[in-house]
């Protein structure tokens, strides 16, 4: 697995989630804008969304998996997150707060789609991976496996327990430890180790080399 | 028994989820929509928050002033030993104050305590009152009238939860992220807590059975009726 990962890595570098997440806003500048919020100063919303928005869309989107939705629930996370701001915390981290709101927009959504089903539900097929565009020097067969990789863990993320990919998806994709997930989930930090633990190991089992070329 | 536990190979998690690549990196790093609208309808902001808790907590006492007023006090209060009269109202008081720490404590991250503390507490606090109640309380005596003495006590300490329930379900509107139903179930076990301390002060009945489920089953019921009416508000 290894390997494929060089090769993912090598043809699509954005796919692999650096550590330290250089690309991201410091948590503490969304916090302190996030609080400034909370405080009454309804200017500093314009700087909370472009730094909150690009997190909070990644994460709703690694969960649903459908773009247009993802859009559709980020703005549902702002407008709550409006409303609700009074109740952040002073010097509380913002980004567990929002993705613990985002999650429950998701929630909702999940929900009205069983009670409703006129609402949209989540359509993946109408959003399958656009054709990606590799670096100009990256090898054919590089690109092949990189690109049959990220739509095995697309496809098994899709299928996983929505409690397993939640675990997984804060641990591995969004860079908490596993006590910050499990206050973002509610839940207990054993449950989410082993929620998480599951749903690798169906990655890992997908991913194997016999099995992927199988599916 | 299925174990649920991760296999010690899988100790260390960084290492486990390492080699399993983001697939929405490229669309998640896309350009982003603007905001439908900057919103407009006001919100109330952190001091008008806190300033509205405090005025849902006074109005609660004056709520349960009231009650005393109305149900009046009772009429042995001069005679009977008061440490116990201090203790029936000390014990619901401090399982109120308990609940309350529990649902208000924001927690490293602003989230509040974990779930599972938090259910520590709303469950073990009325229990704790439980086991005090029956060990210092004295048994009650065996007549005909004790039970509908203890369900008149029950509609009475219900009247006086309910206020303190209705004025909580109004402050904590969109306050709590994460574990709403826990918190909004700490929020009930203080109203109902409220409700066994005013109690005290008008039923005469000291017996232990009739504390405990004329007076302080009410702090469970309120949890319950807390978490599923006002657990679904209090979500952000």
């Amino acid at each position: 697995m290894s390997e494929l990962r060089e090769d993912v890595a090598r043809a699509y570098p954005a796919s692999i989630p650096d550590e330290s997440r250089p690309d991201a806003p410091p948590s503490d500048a969304l916090s302190s804008v996030m609080d400034r919020y909370a405080r009454g100063e309804d200017p500093a919303f314009d700087d909370l969304y472009r730094l909150g928005a690009p997190r909070v869309r990644g994460f709703l989107l690694r969960l649903c998996g459908d773009l247009a939705l993802a859009d559709d629930l980020m703005q549902e996370t702002f407008i709550r997150v409006h409303r609700a701001r009074g109740s952040f915390a002073m010097g509380a981290a913002a980004l567990p707060w929002m993705l613990a709101i985002a999650r429950n927009a998701l929630r909702d959504h999940a929900r009205r789609v069983q009670v409703r089903p006129g609402t949209r539900p989540v359509d993946r097929s109408a959003h399958e991976p656009a054709q990606r565009e590799a670096p100009p020097d990256a090898r054919g067969d590089e690109v092949l496996a990189g690109q049959e990789m990220l739509e095995v863990v697309r496809n098994v993320l899709h299928d996983l327990p929505s409690q397993q990919r939640e675990a997984f998806v804060l641990l591995r994709f969004e860079g908490m430890s596993v006590r910050e997930a499990a206050q973002v989930l509610g839940s207990t930090e054993g449950a989410v180790k082993v929620r998480a633990f599951r749903a690798s190991e169906a990655l890992r089992t997908a991913l194997a080399p016999g099995r992927r070329r199988a599916t | 028994m299925k174990s649920h536990s991760p296999s010690p190979a899988i100790a260390d998690f960084a290492i486990a989820l390492a080699p399993i690549p983001d697939p929405f990196a490229r669309e998640g790093g896309e350009a982003l929509p603007g905001p439908a609208r900057r919103p407009l309808s006001p919100s109330p902001s952190r001091s008008r928050r806190r300033a509205l808790t405090i005025t849902a907590a006074c109005a609660a006492v004056l709520y349960e002033g009231a009650g005393l007023a109305f149900f009046k006090t009772r009429p042995d209060l001069g005679t009977t030993s008061l440490p116990l009269v201090a203790l029936e109202l000390a014990l619901p008081l401090g399982v109120g104050v308990v609940a309350l720490m529990a649902a208000a404590r924001k927690g490293r991250l602003g989230l509040g305590e974990p779930a599972v503390r938090l259910a520590a507490w709303v469950i073990g606090a009325p229990l704790a009152f439980a086991v005090a109640t029956l060990s210092f309380f004295p048994h009650d005596p065996s007549d005909a009238a004790f039970w509908s003495r203890t369900q008149t006590c029950v509609l009475v300490t219900a009247c006086l939860g309910a206020g303190p329930l209705v004025l909580a379900a109004l402050a904590v509107r969109n306050a709590f992220a994460a574990a709403a139903g826990w918190r909004t179930a700490a929020i009930g076990v203080v109203s109902g807590a409220l409700a066994a301390s005013t109690i005290a002060l008008v039923c005469p009945d000291g017996g232990a059975l009739h504390v405990l489920i004329g007076h302080g089953a009410m702090m469970m019921v309120m949890g319950l009726l807390a978490a599923g009416l006002i657990g679904r508000a209090a979500r952000i």
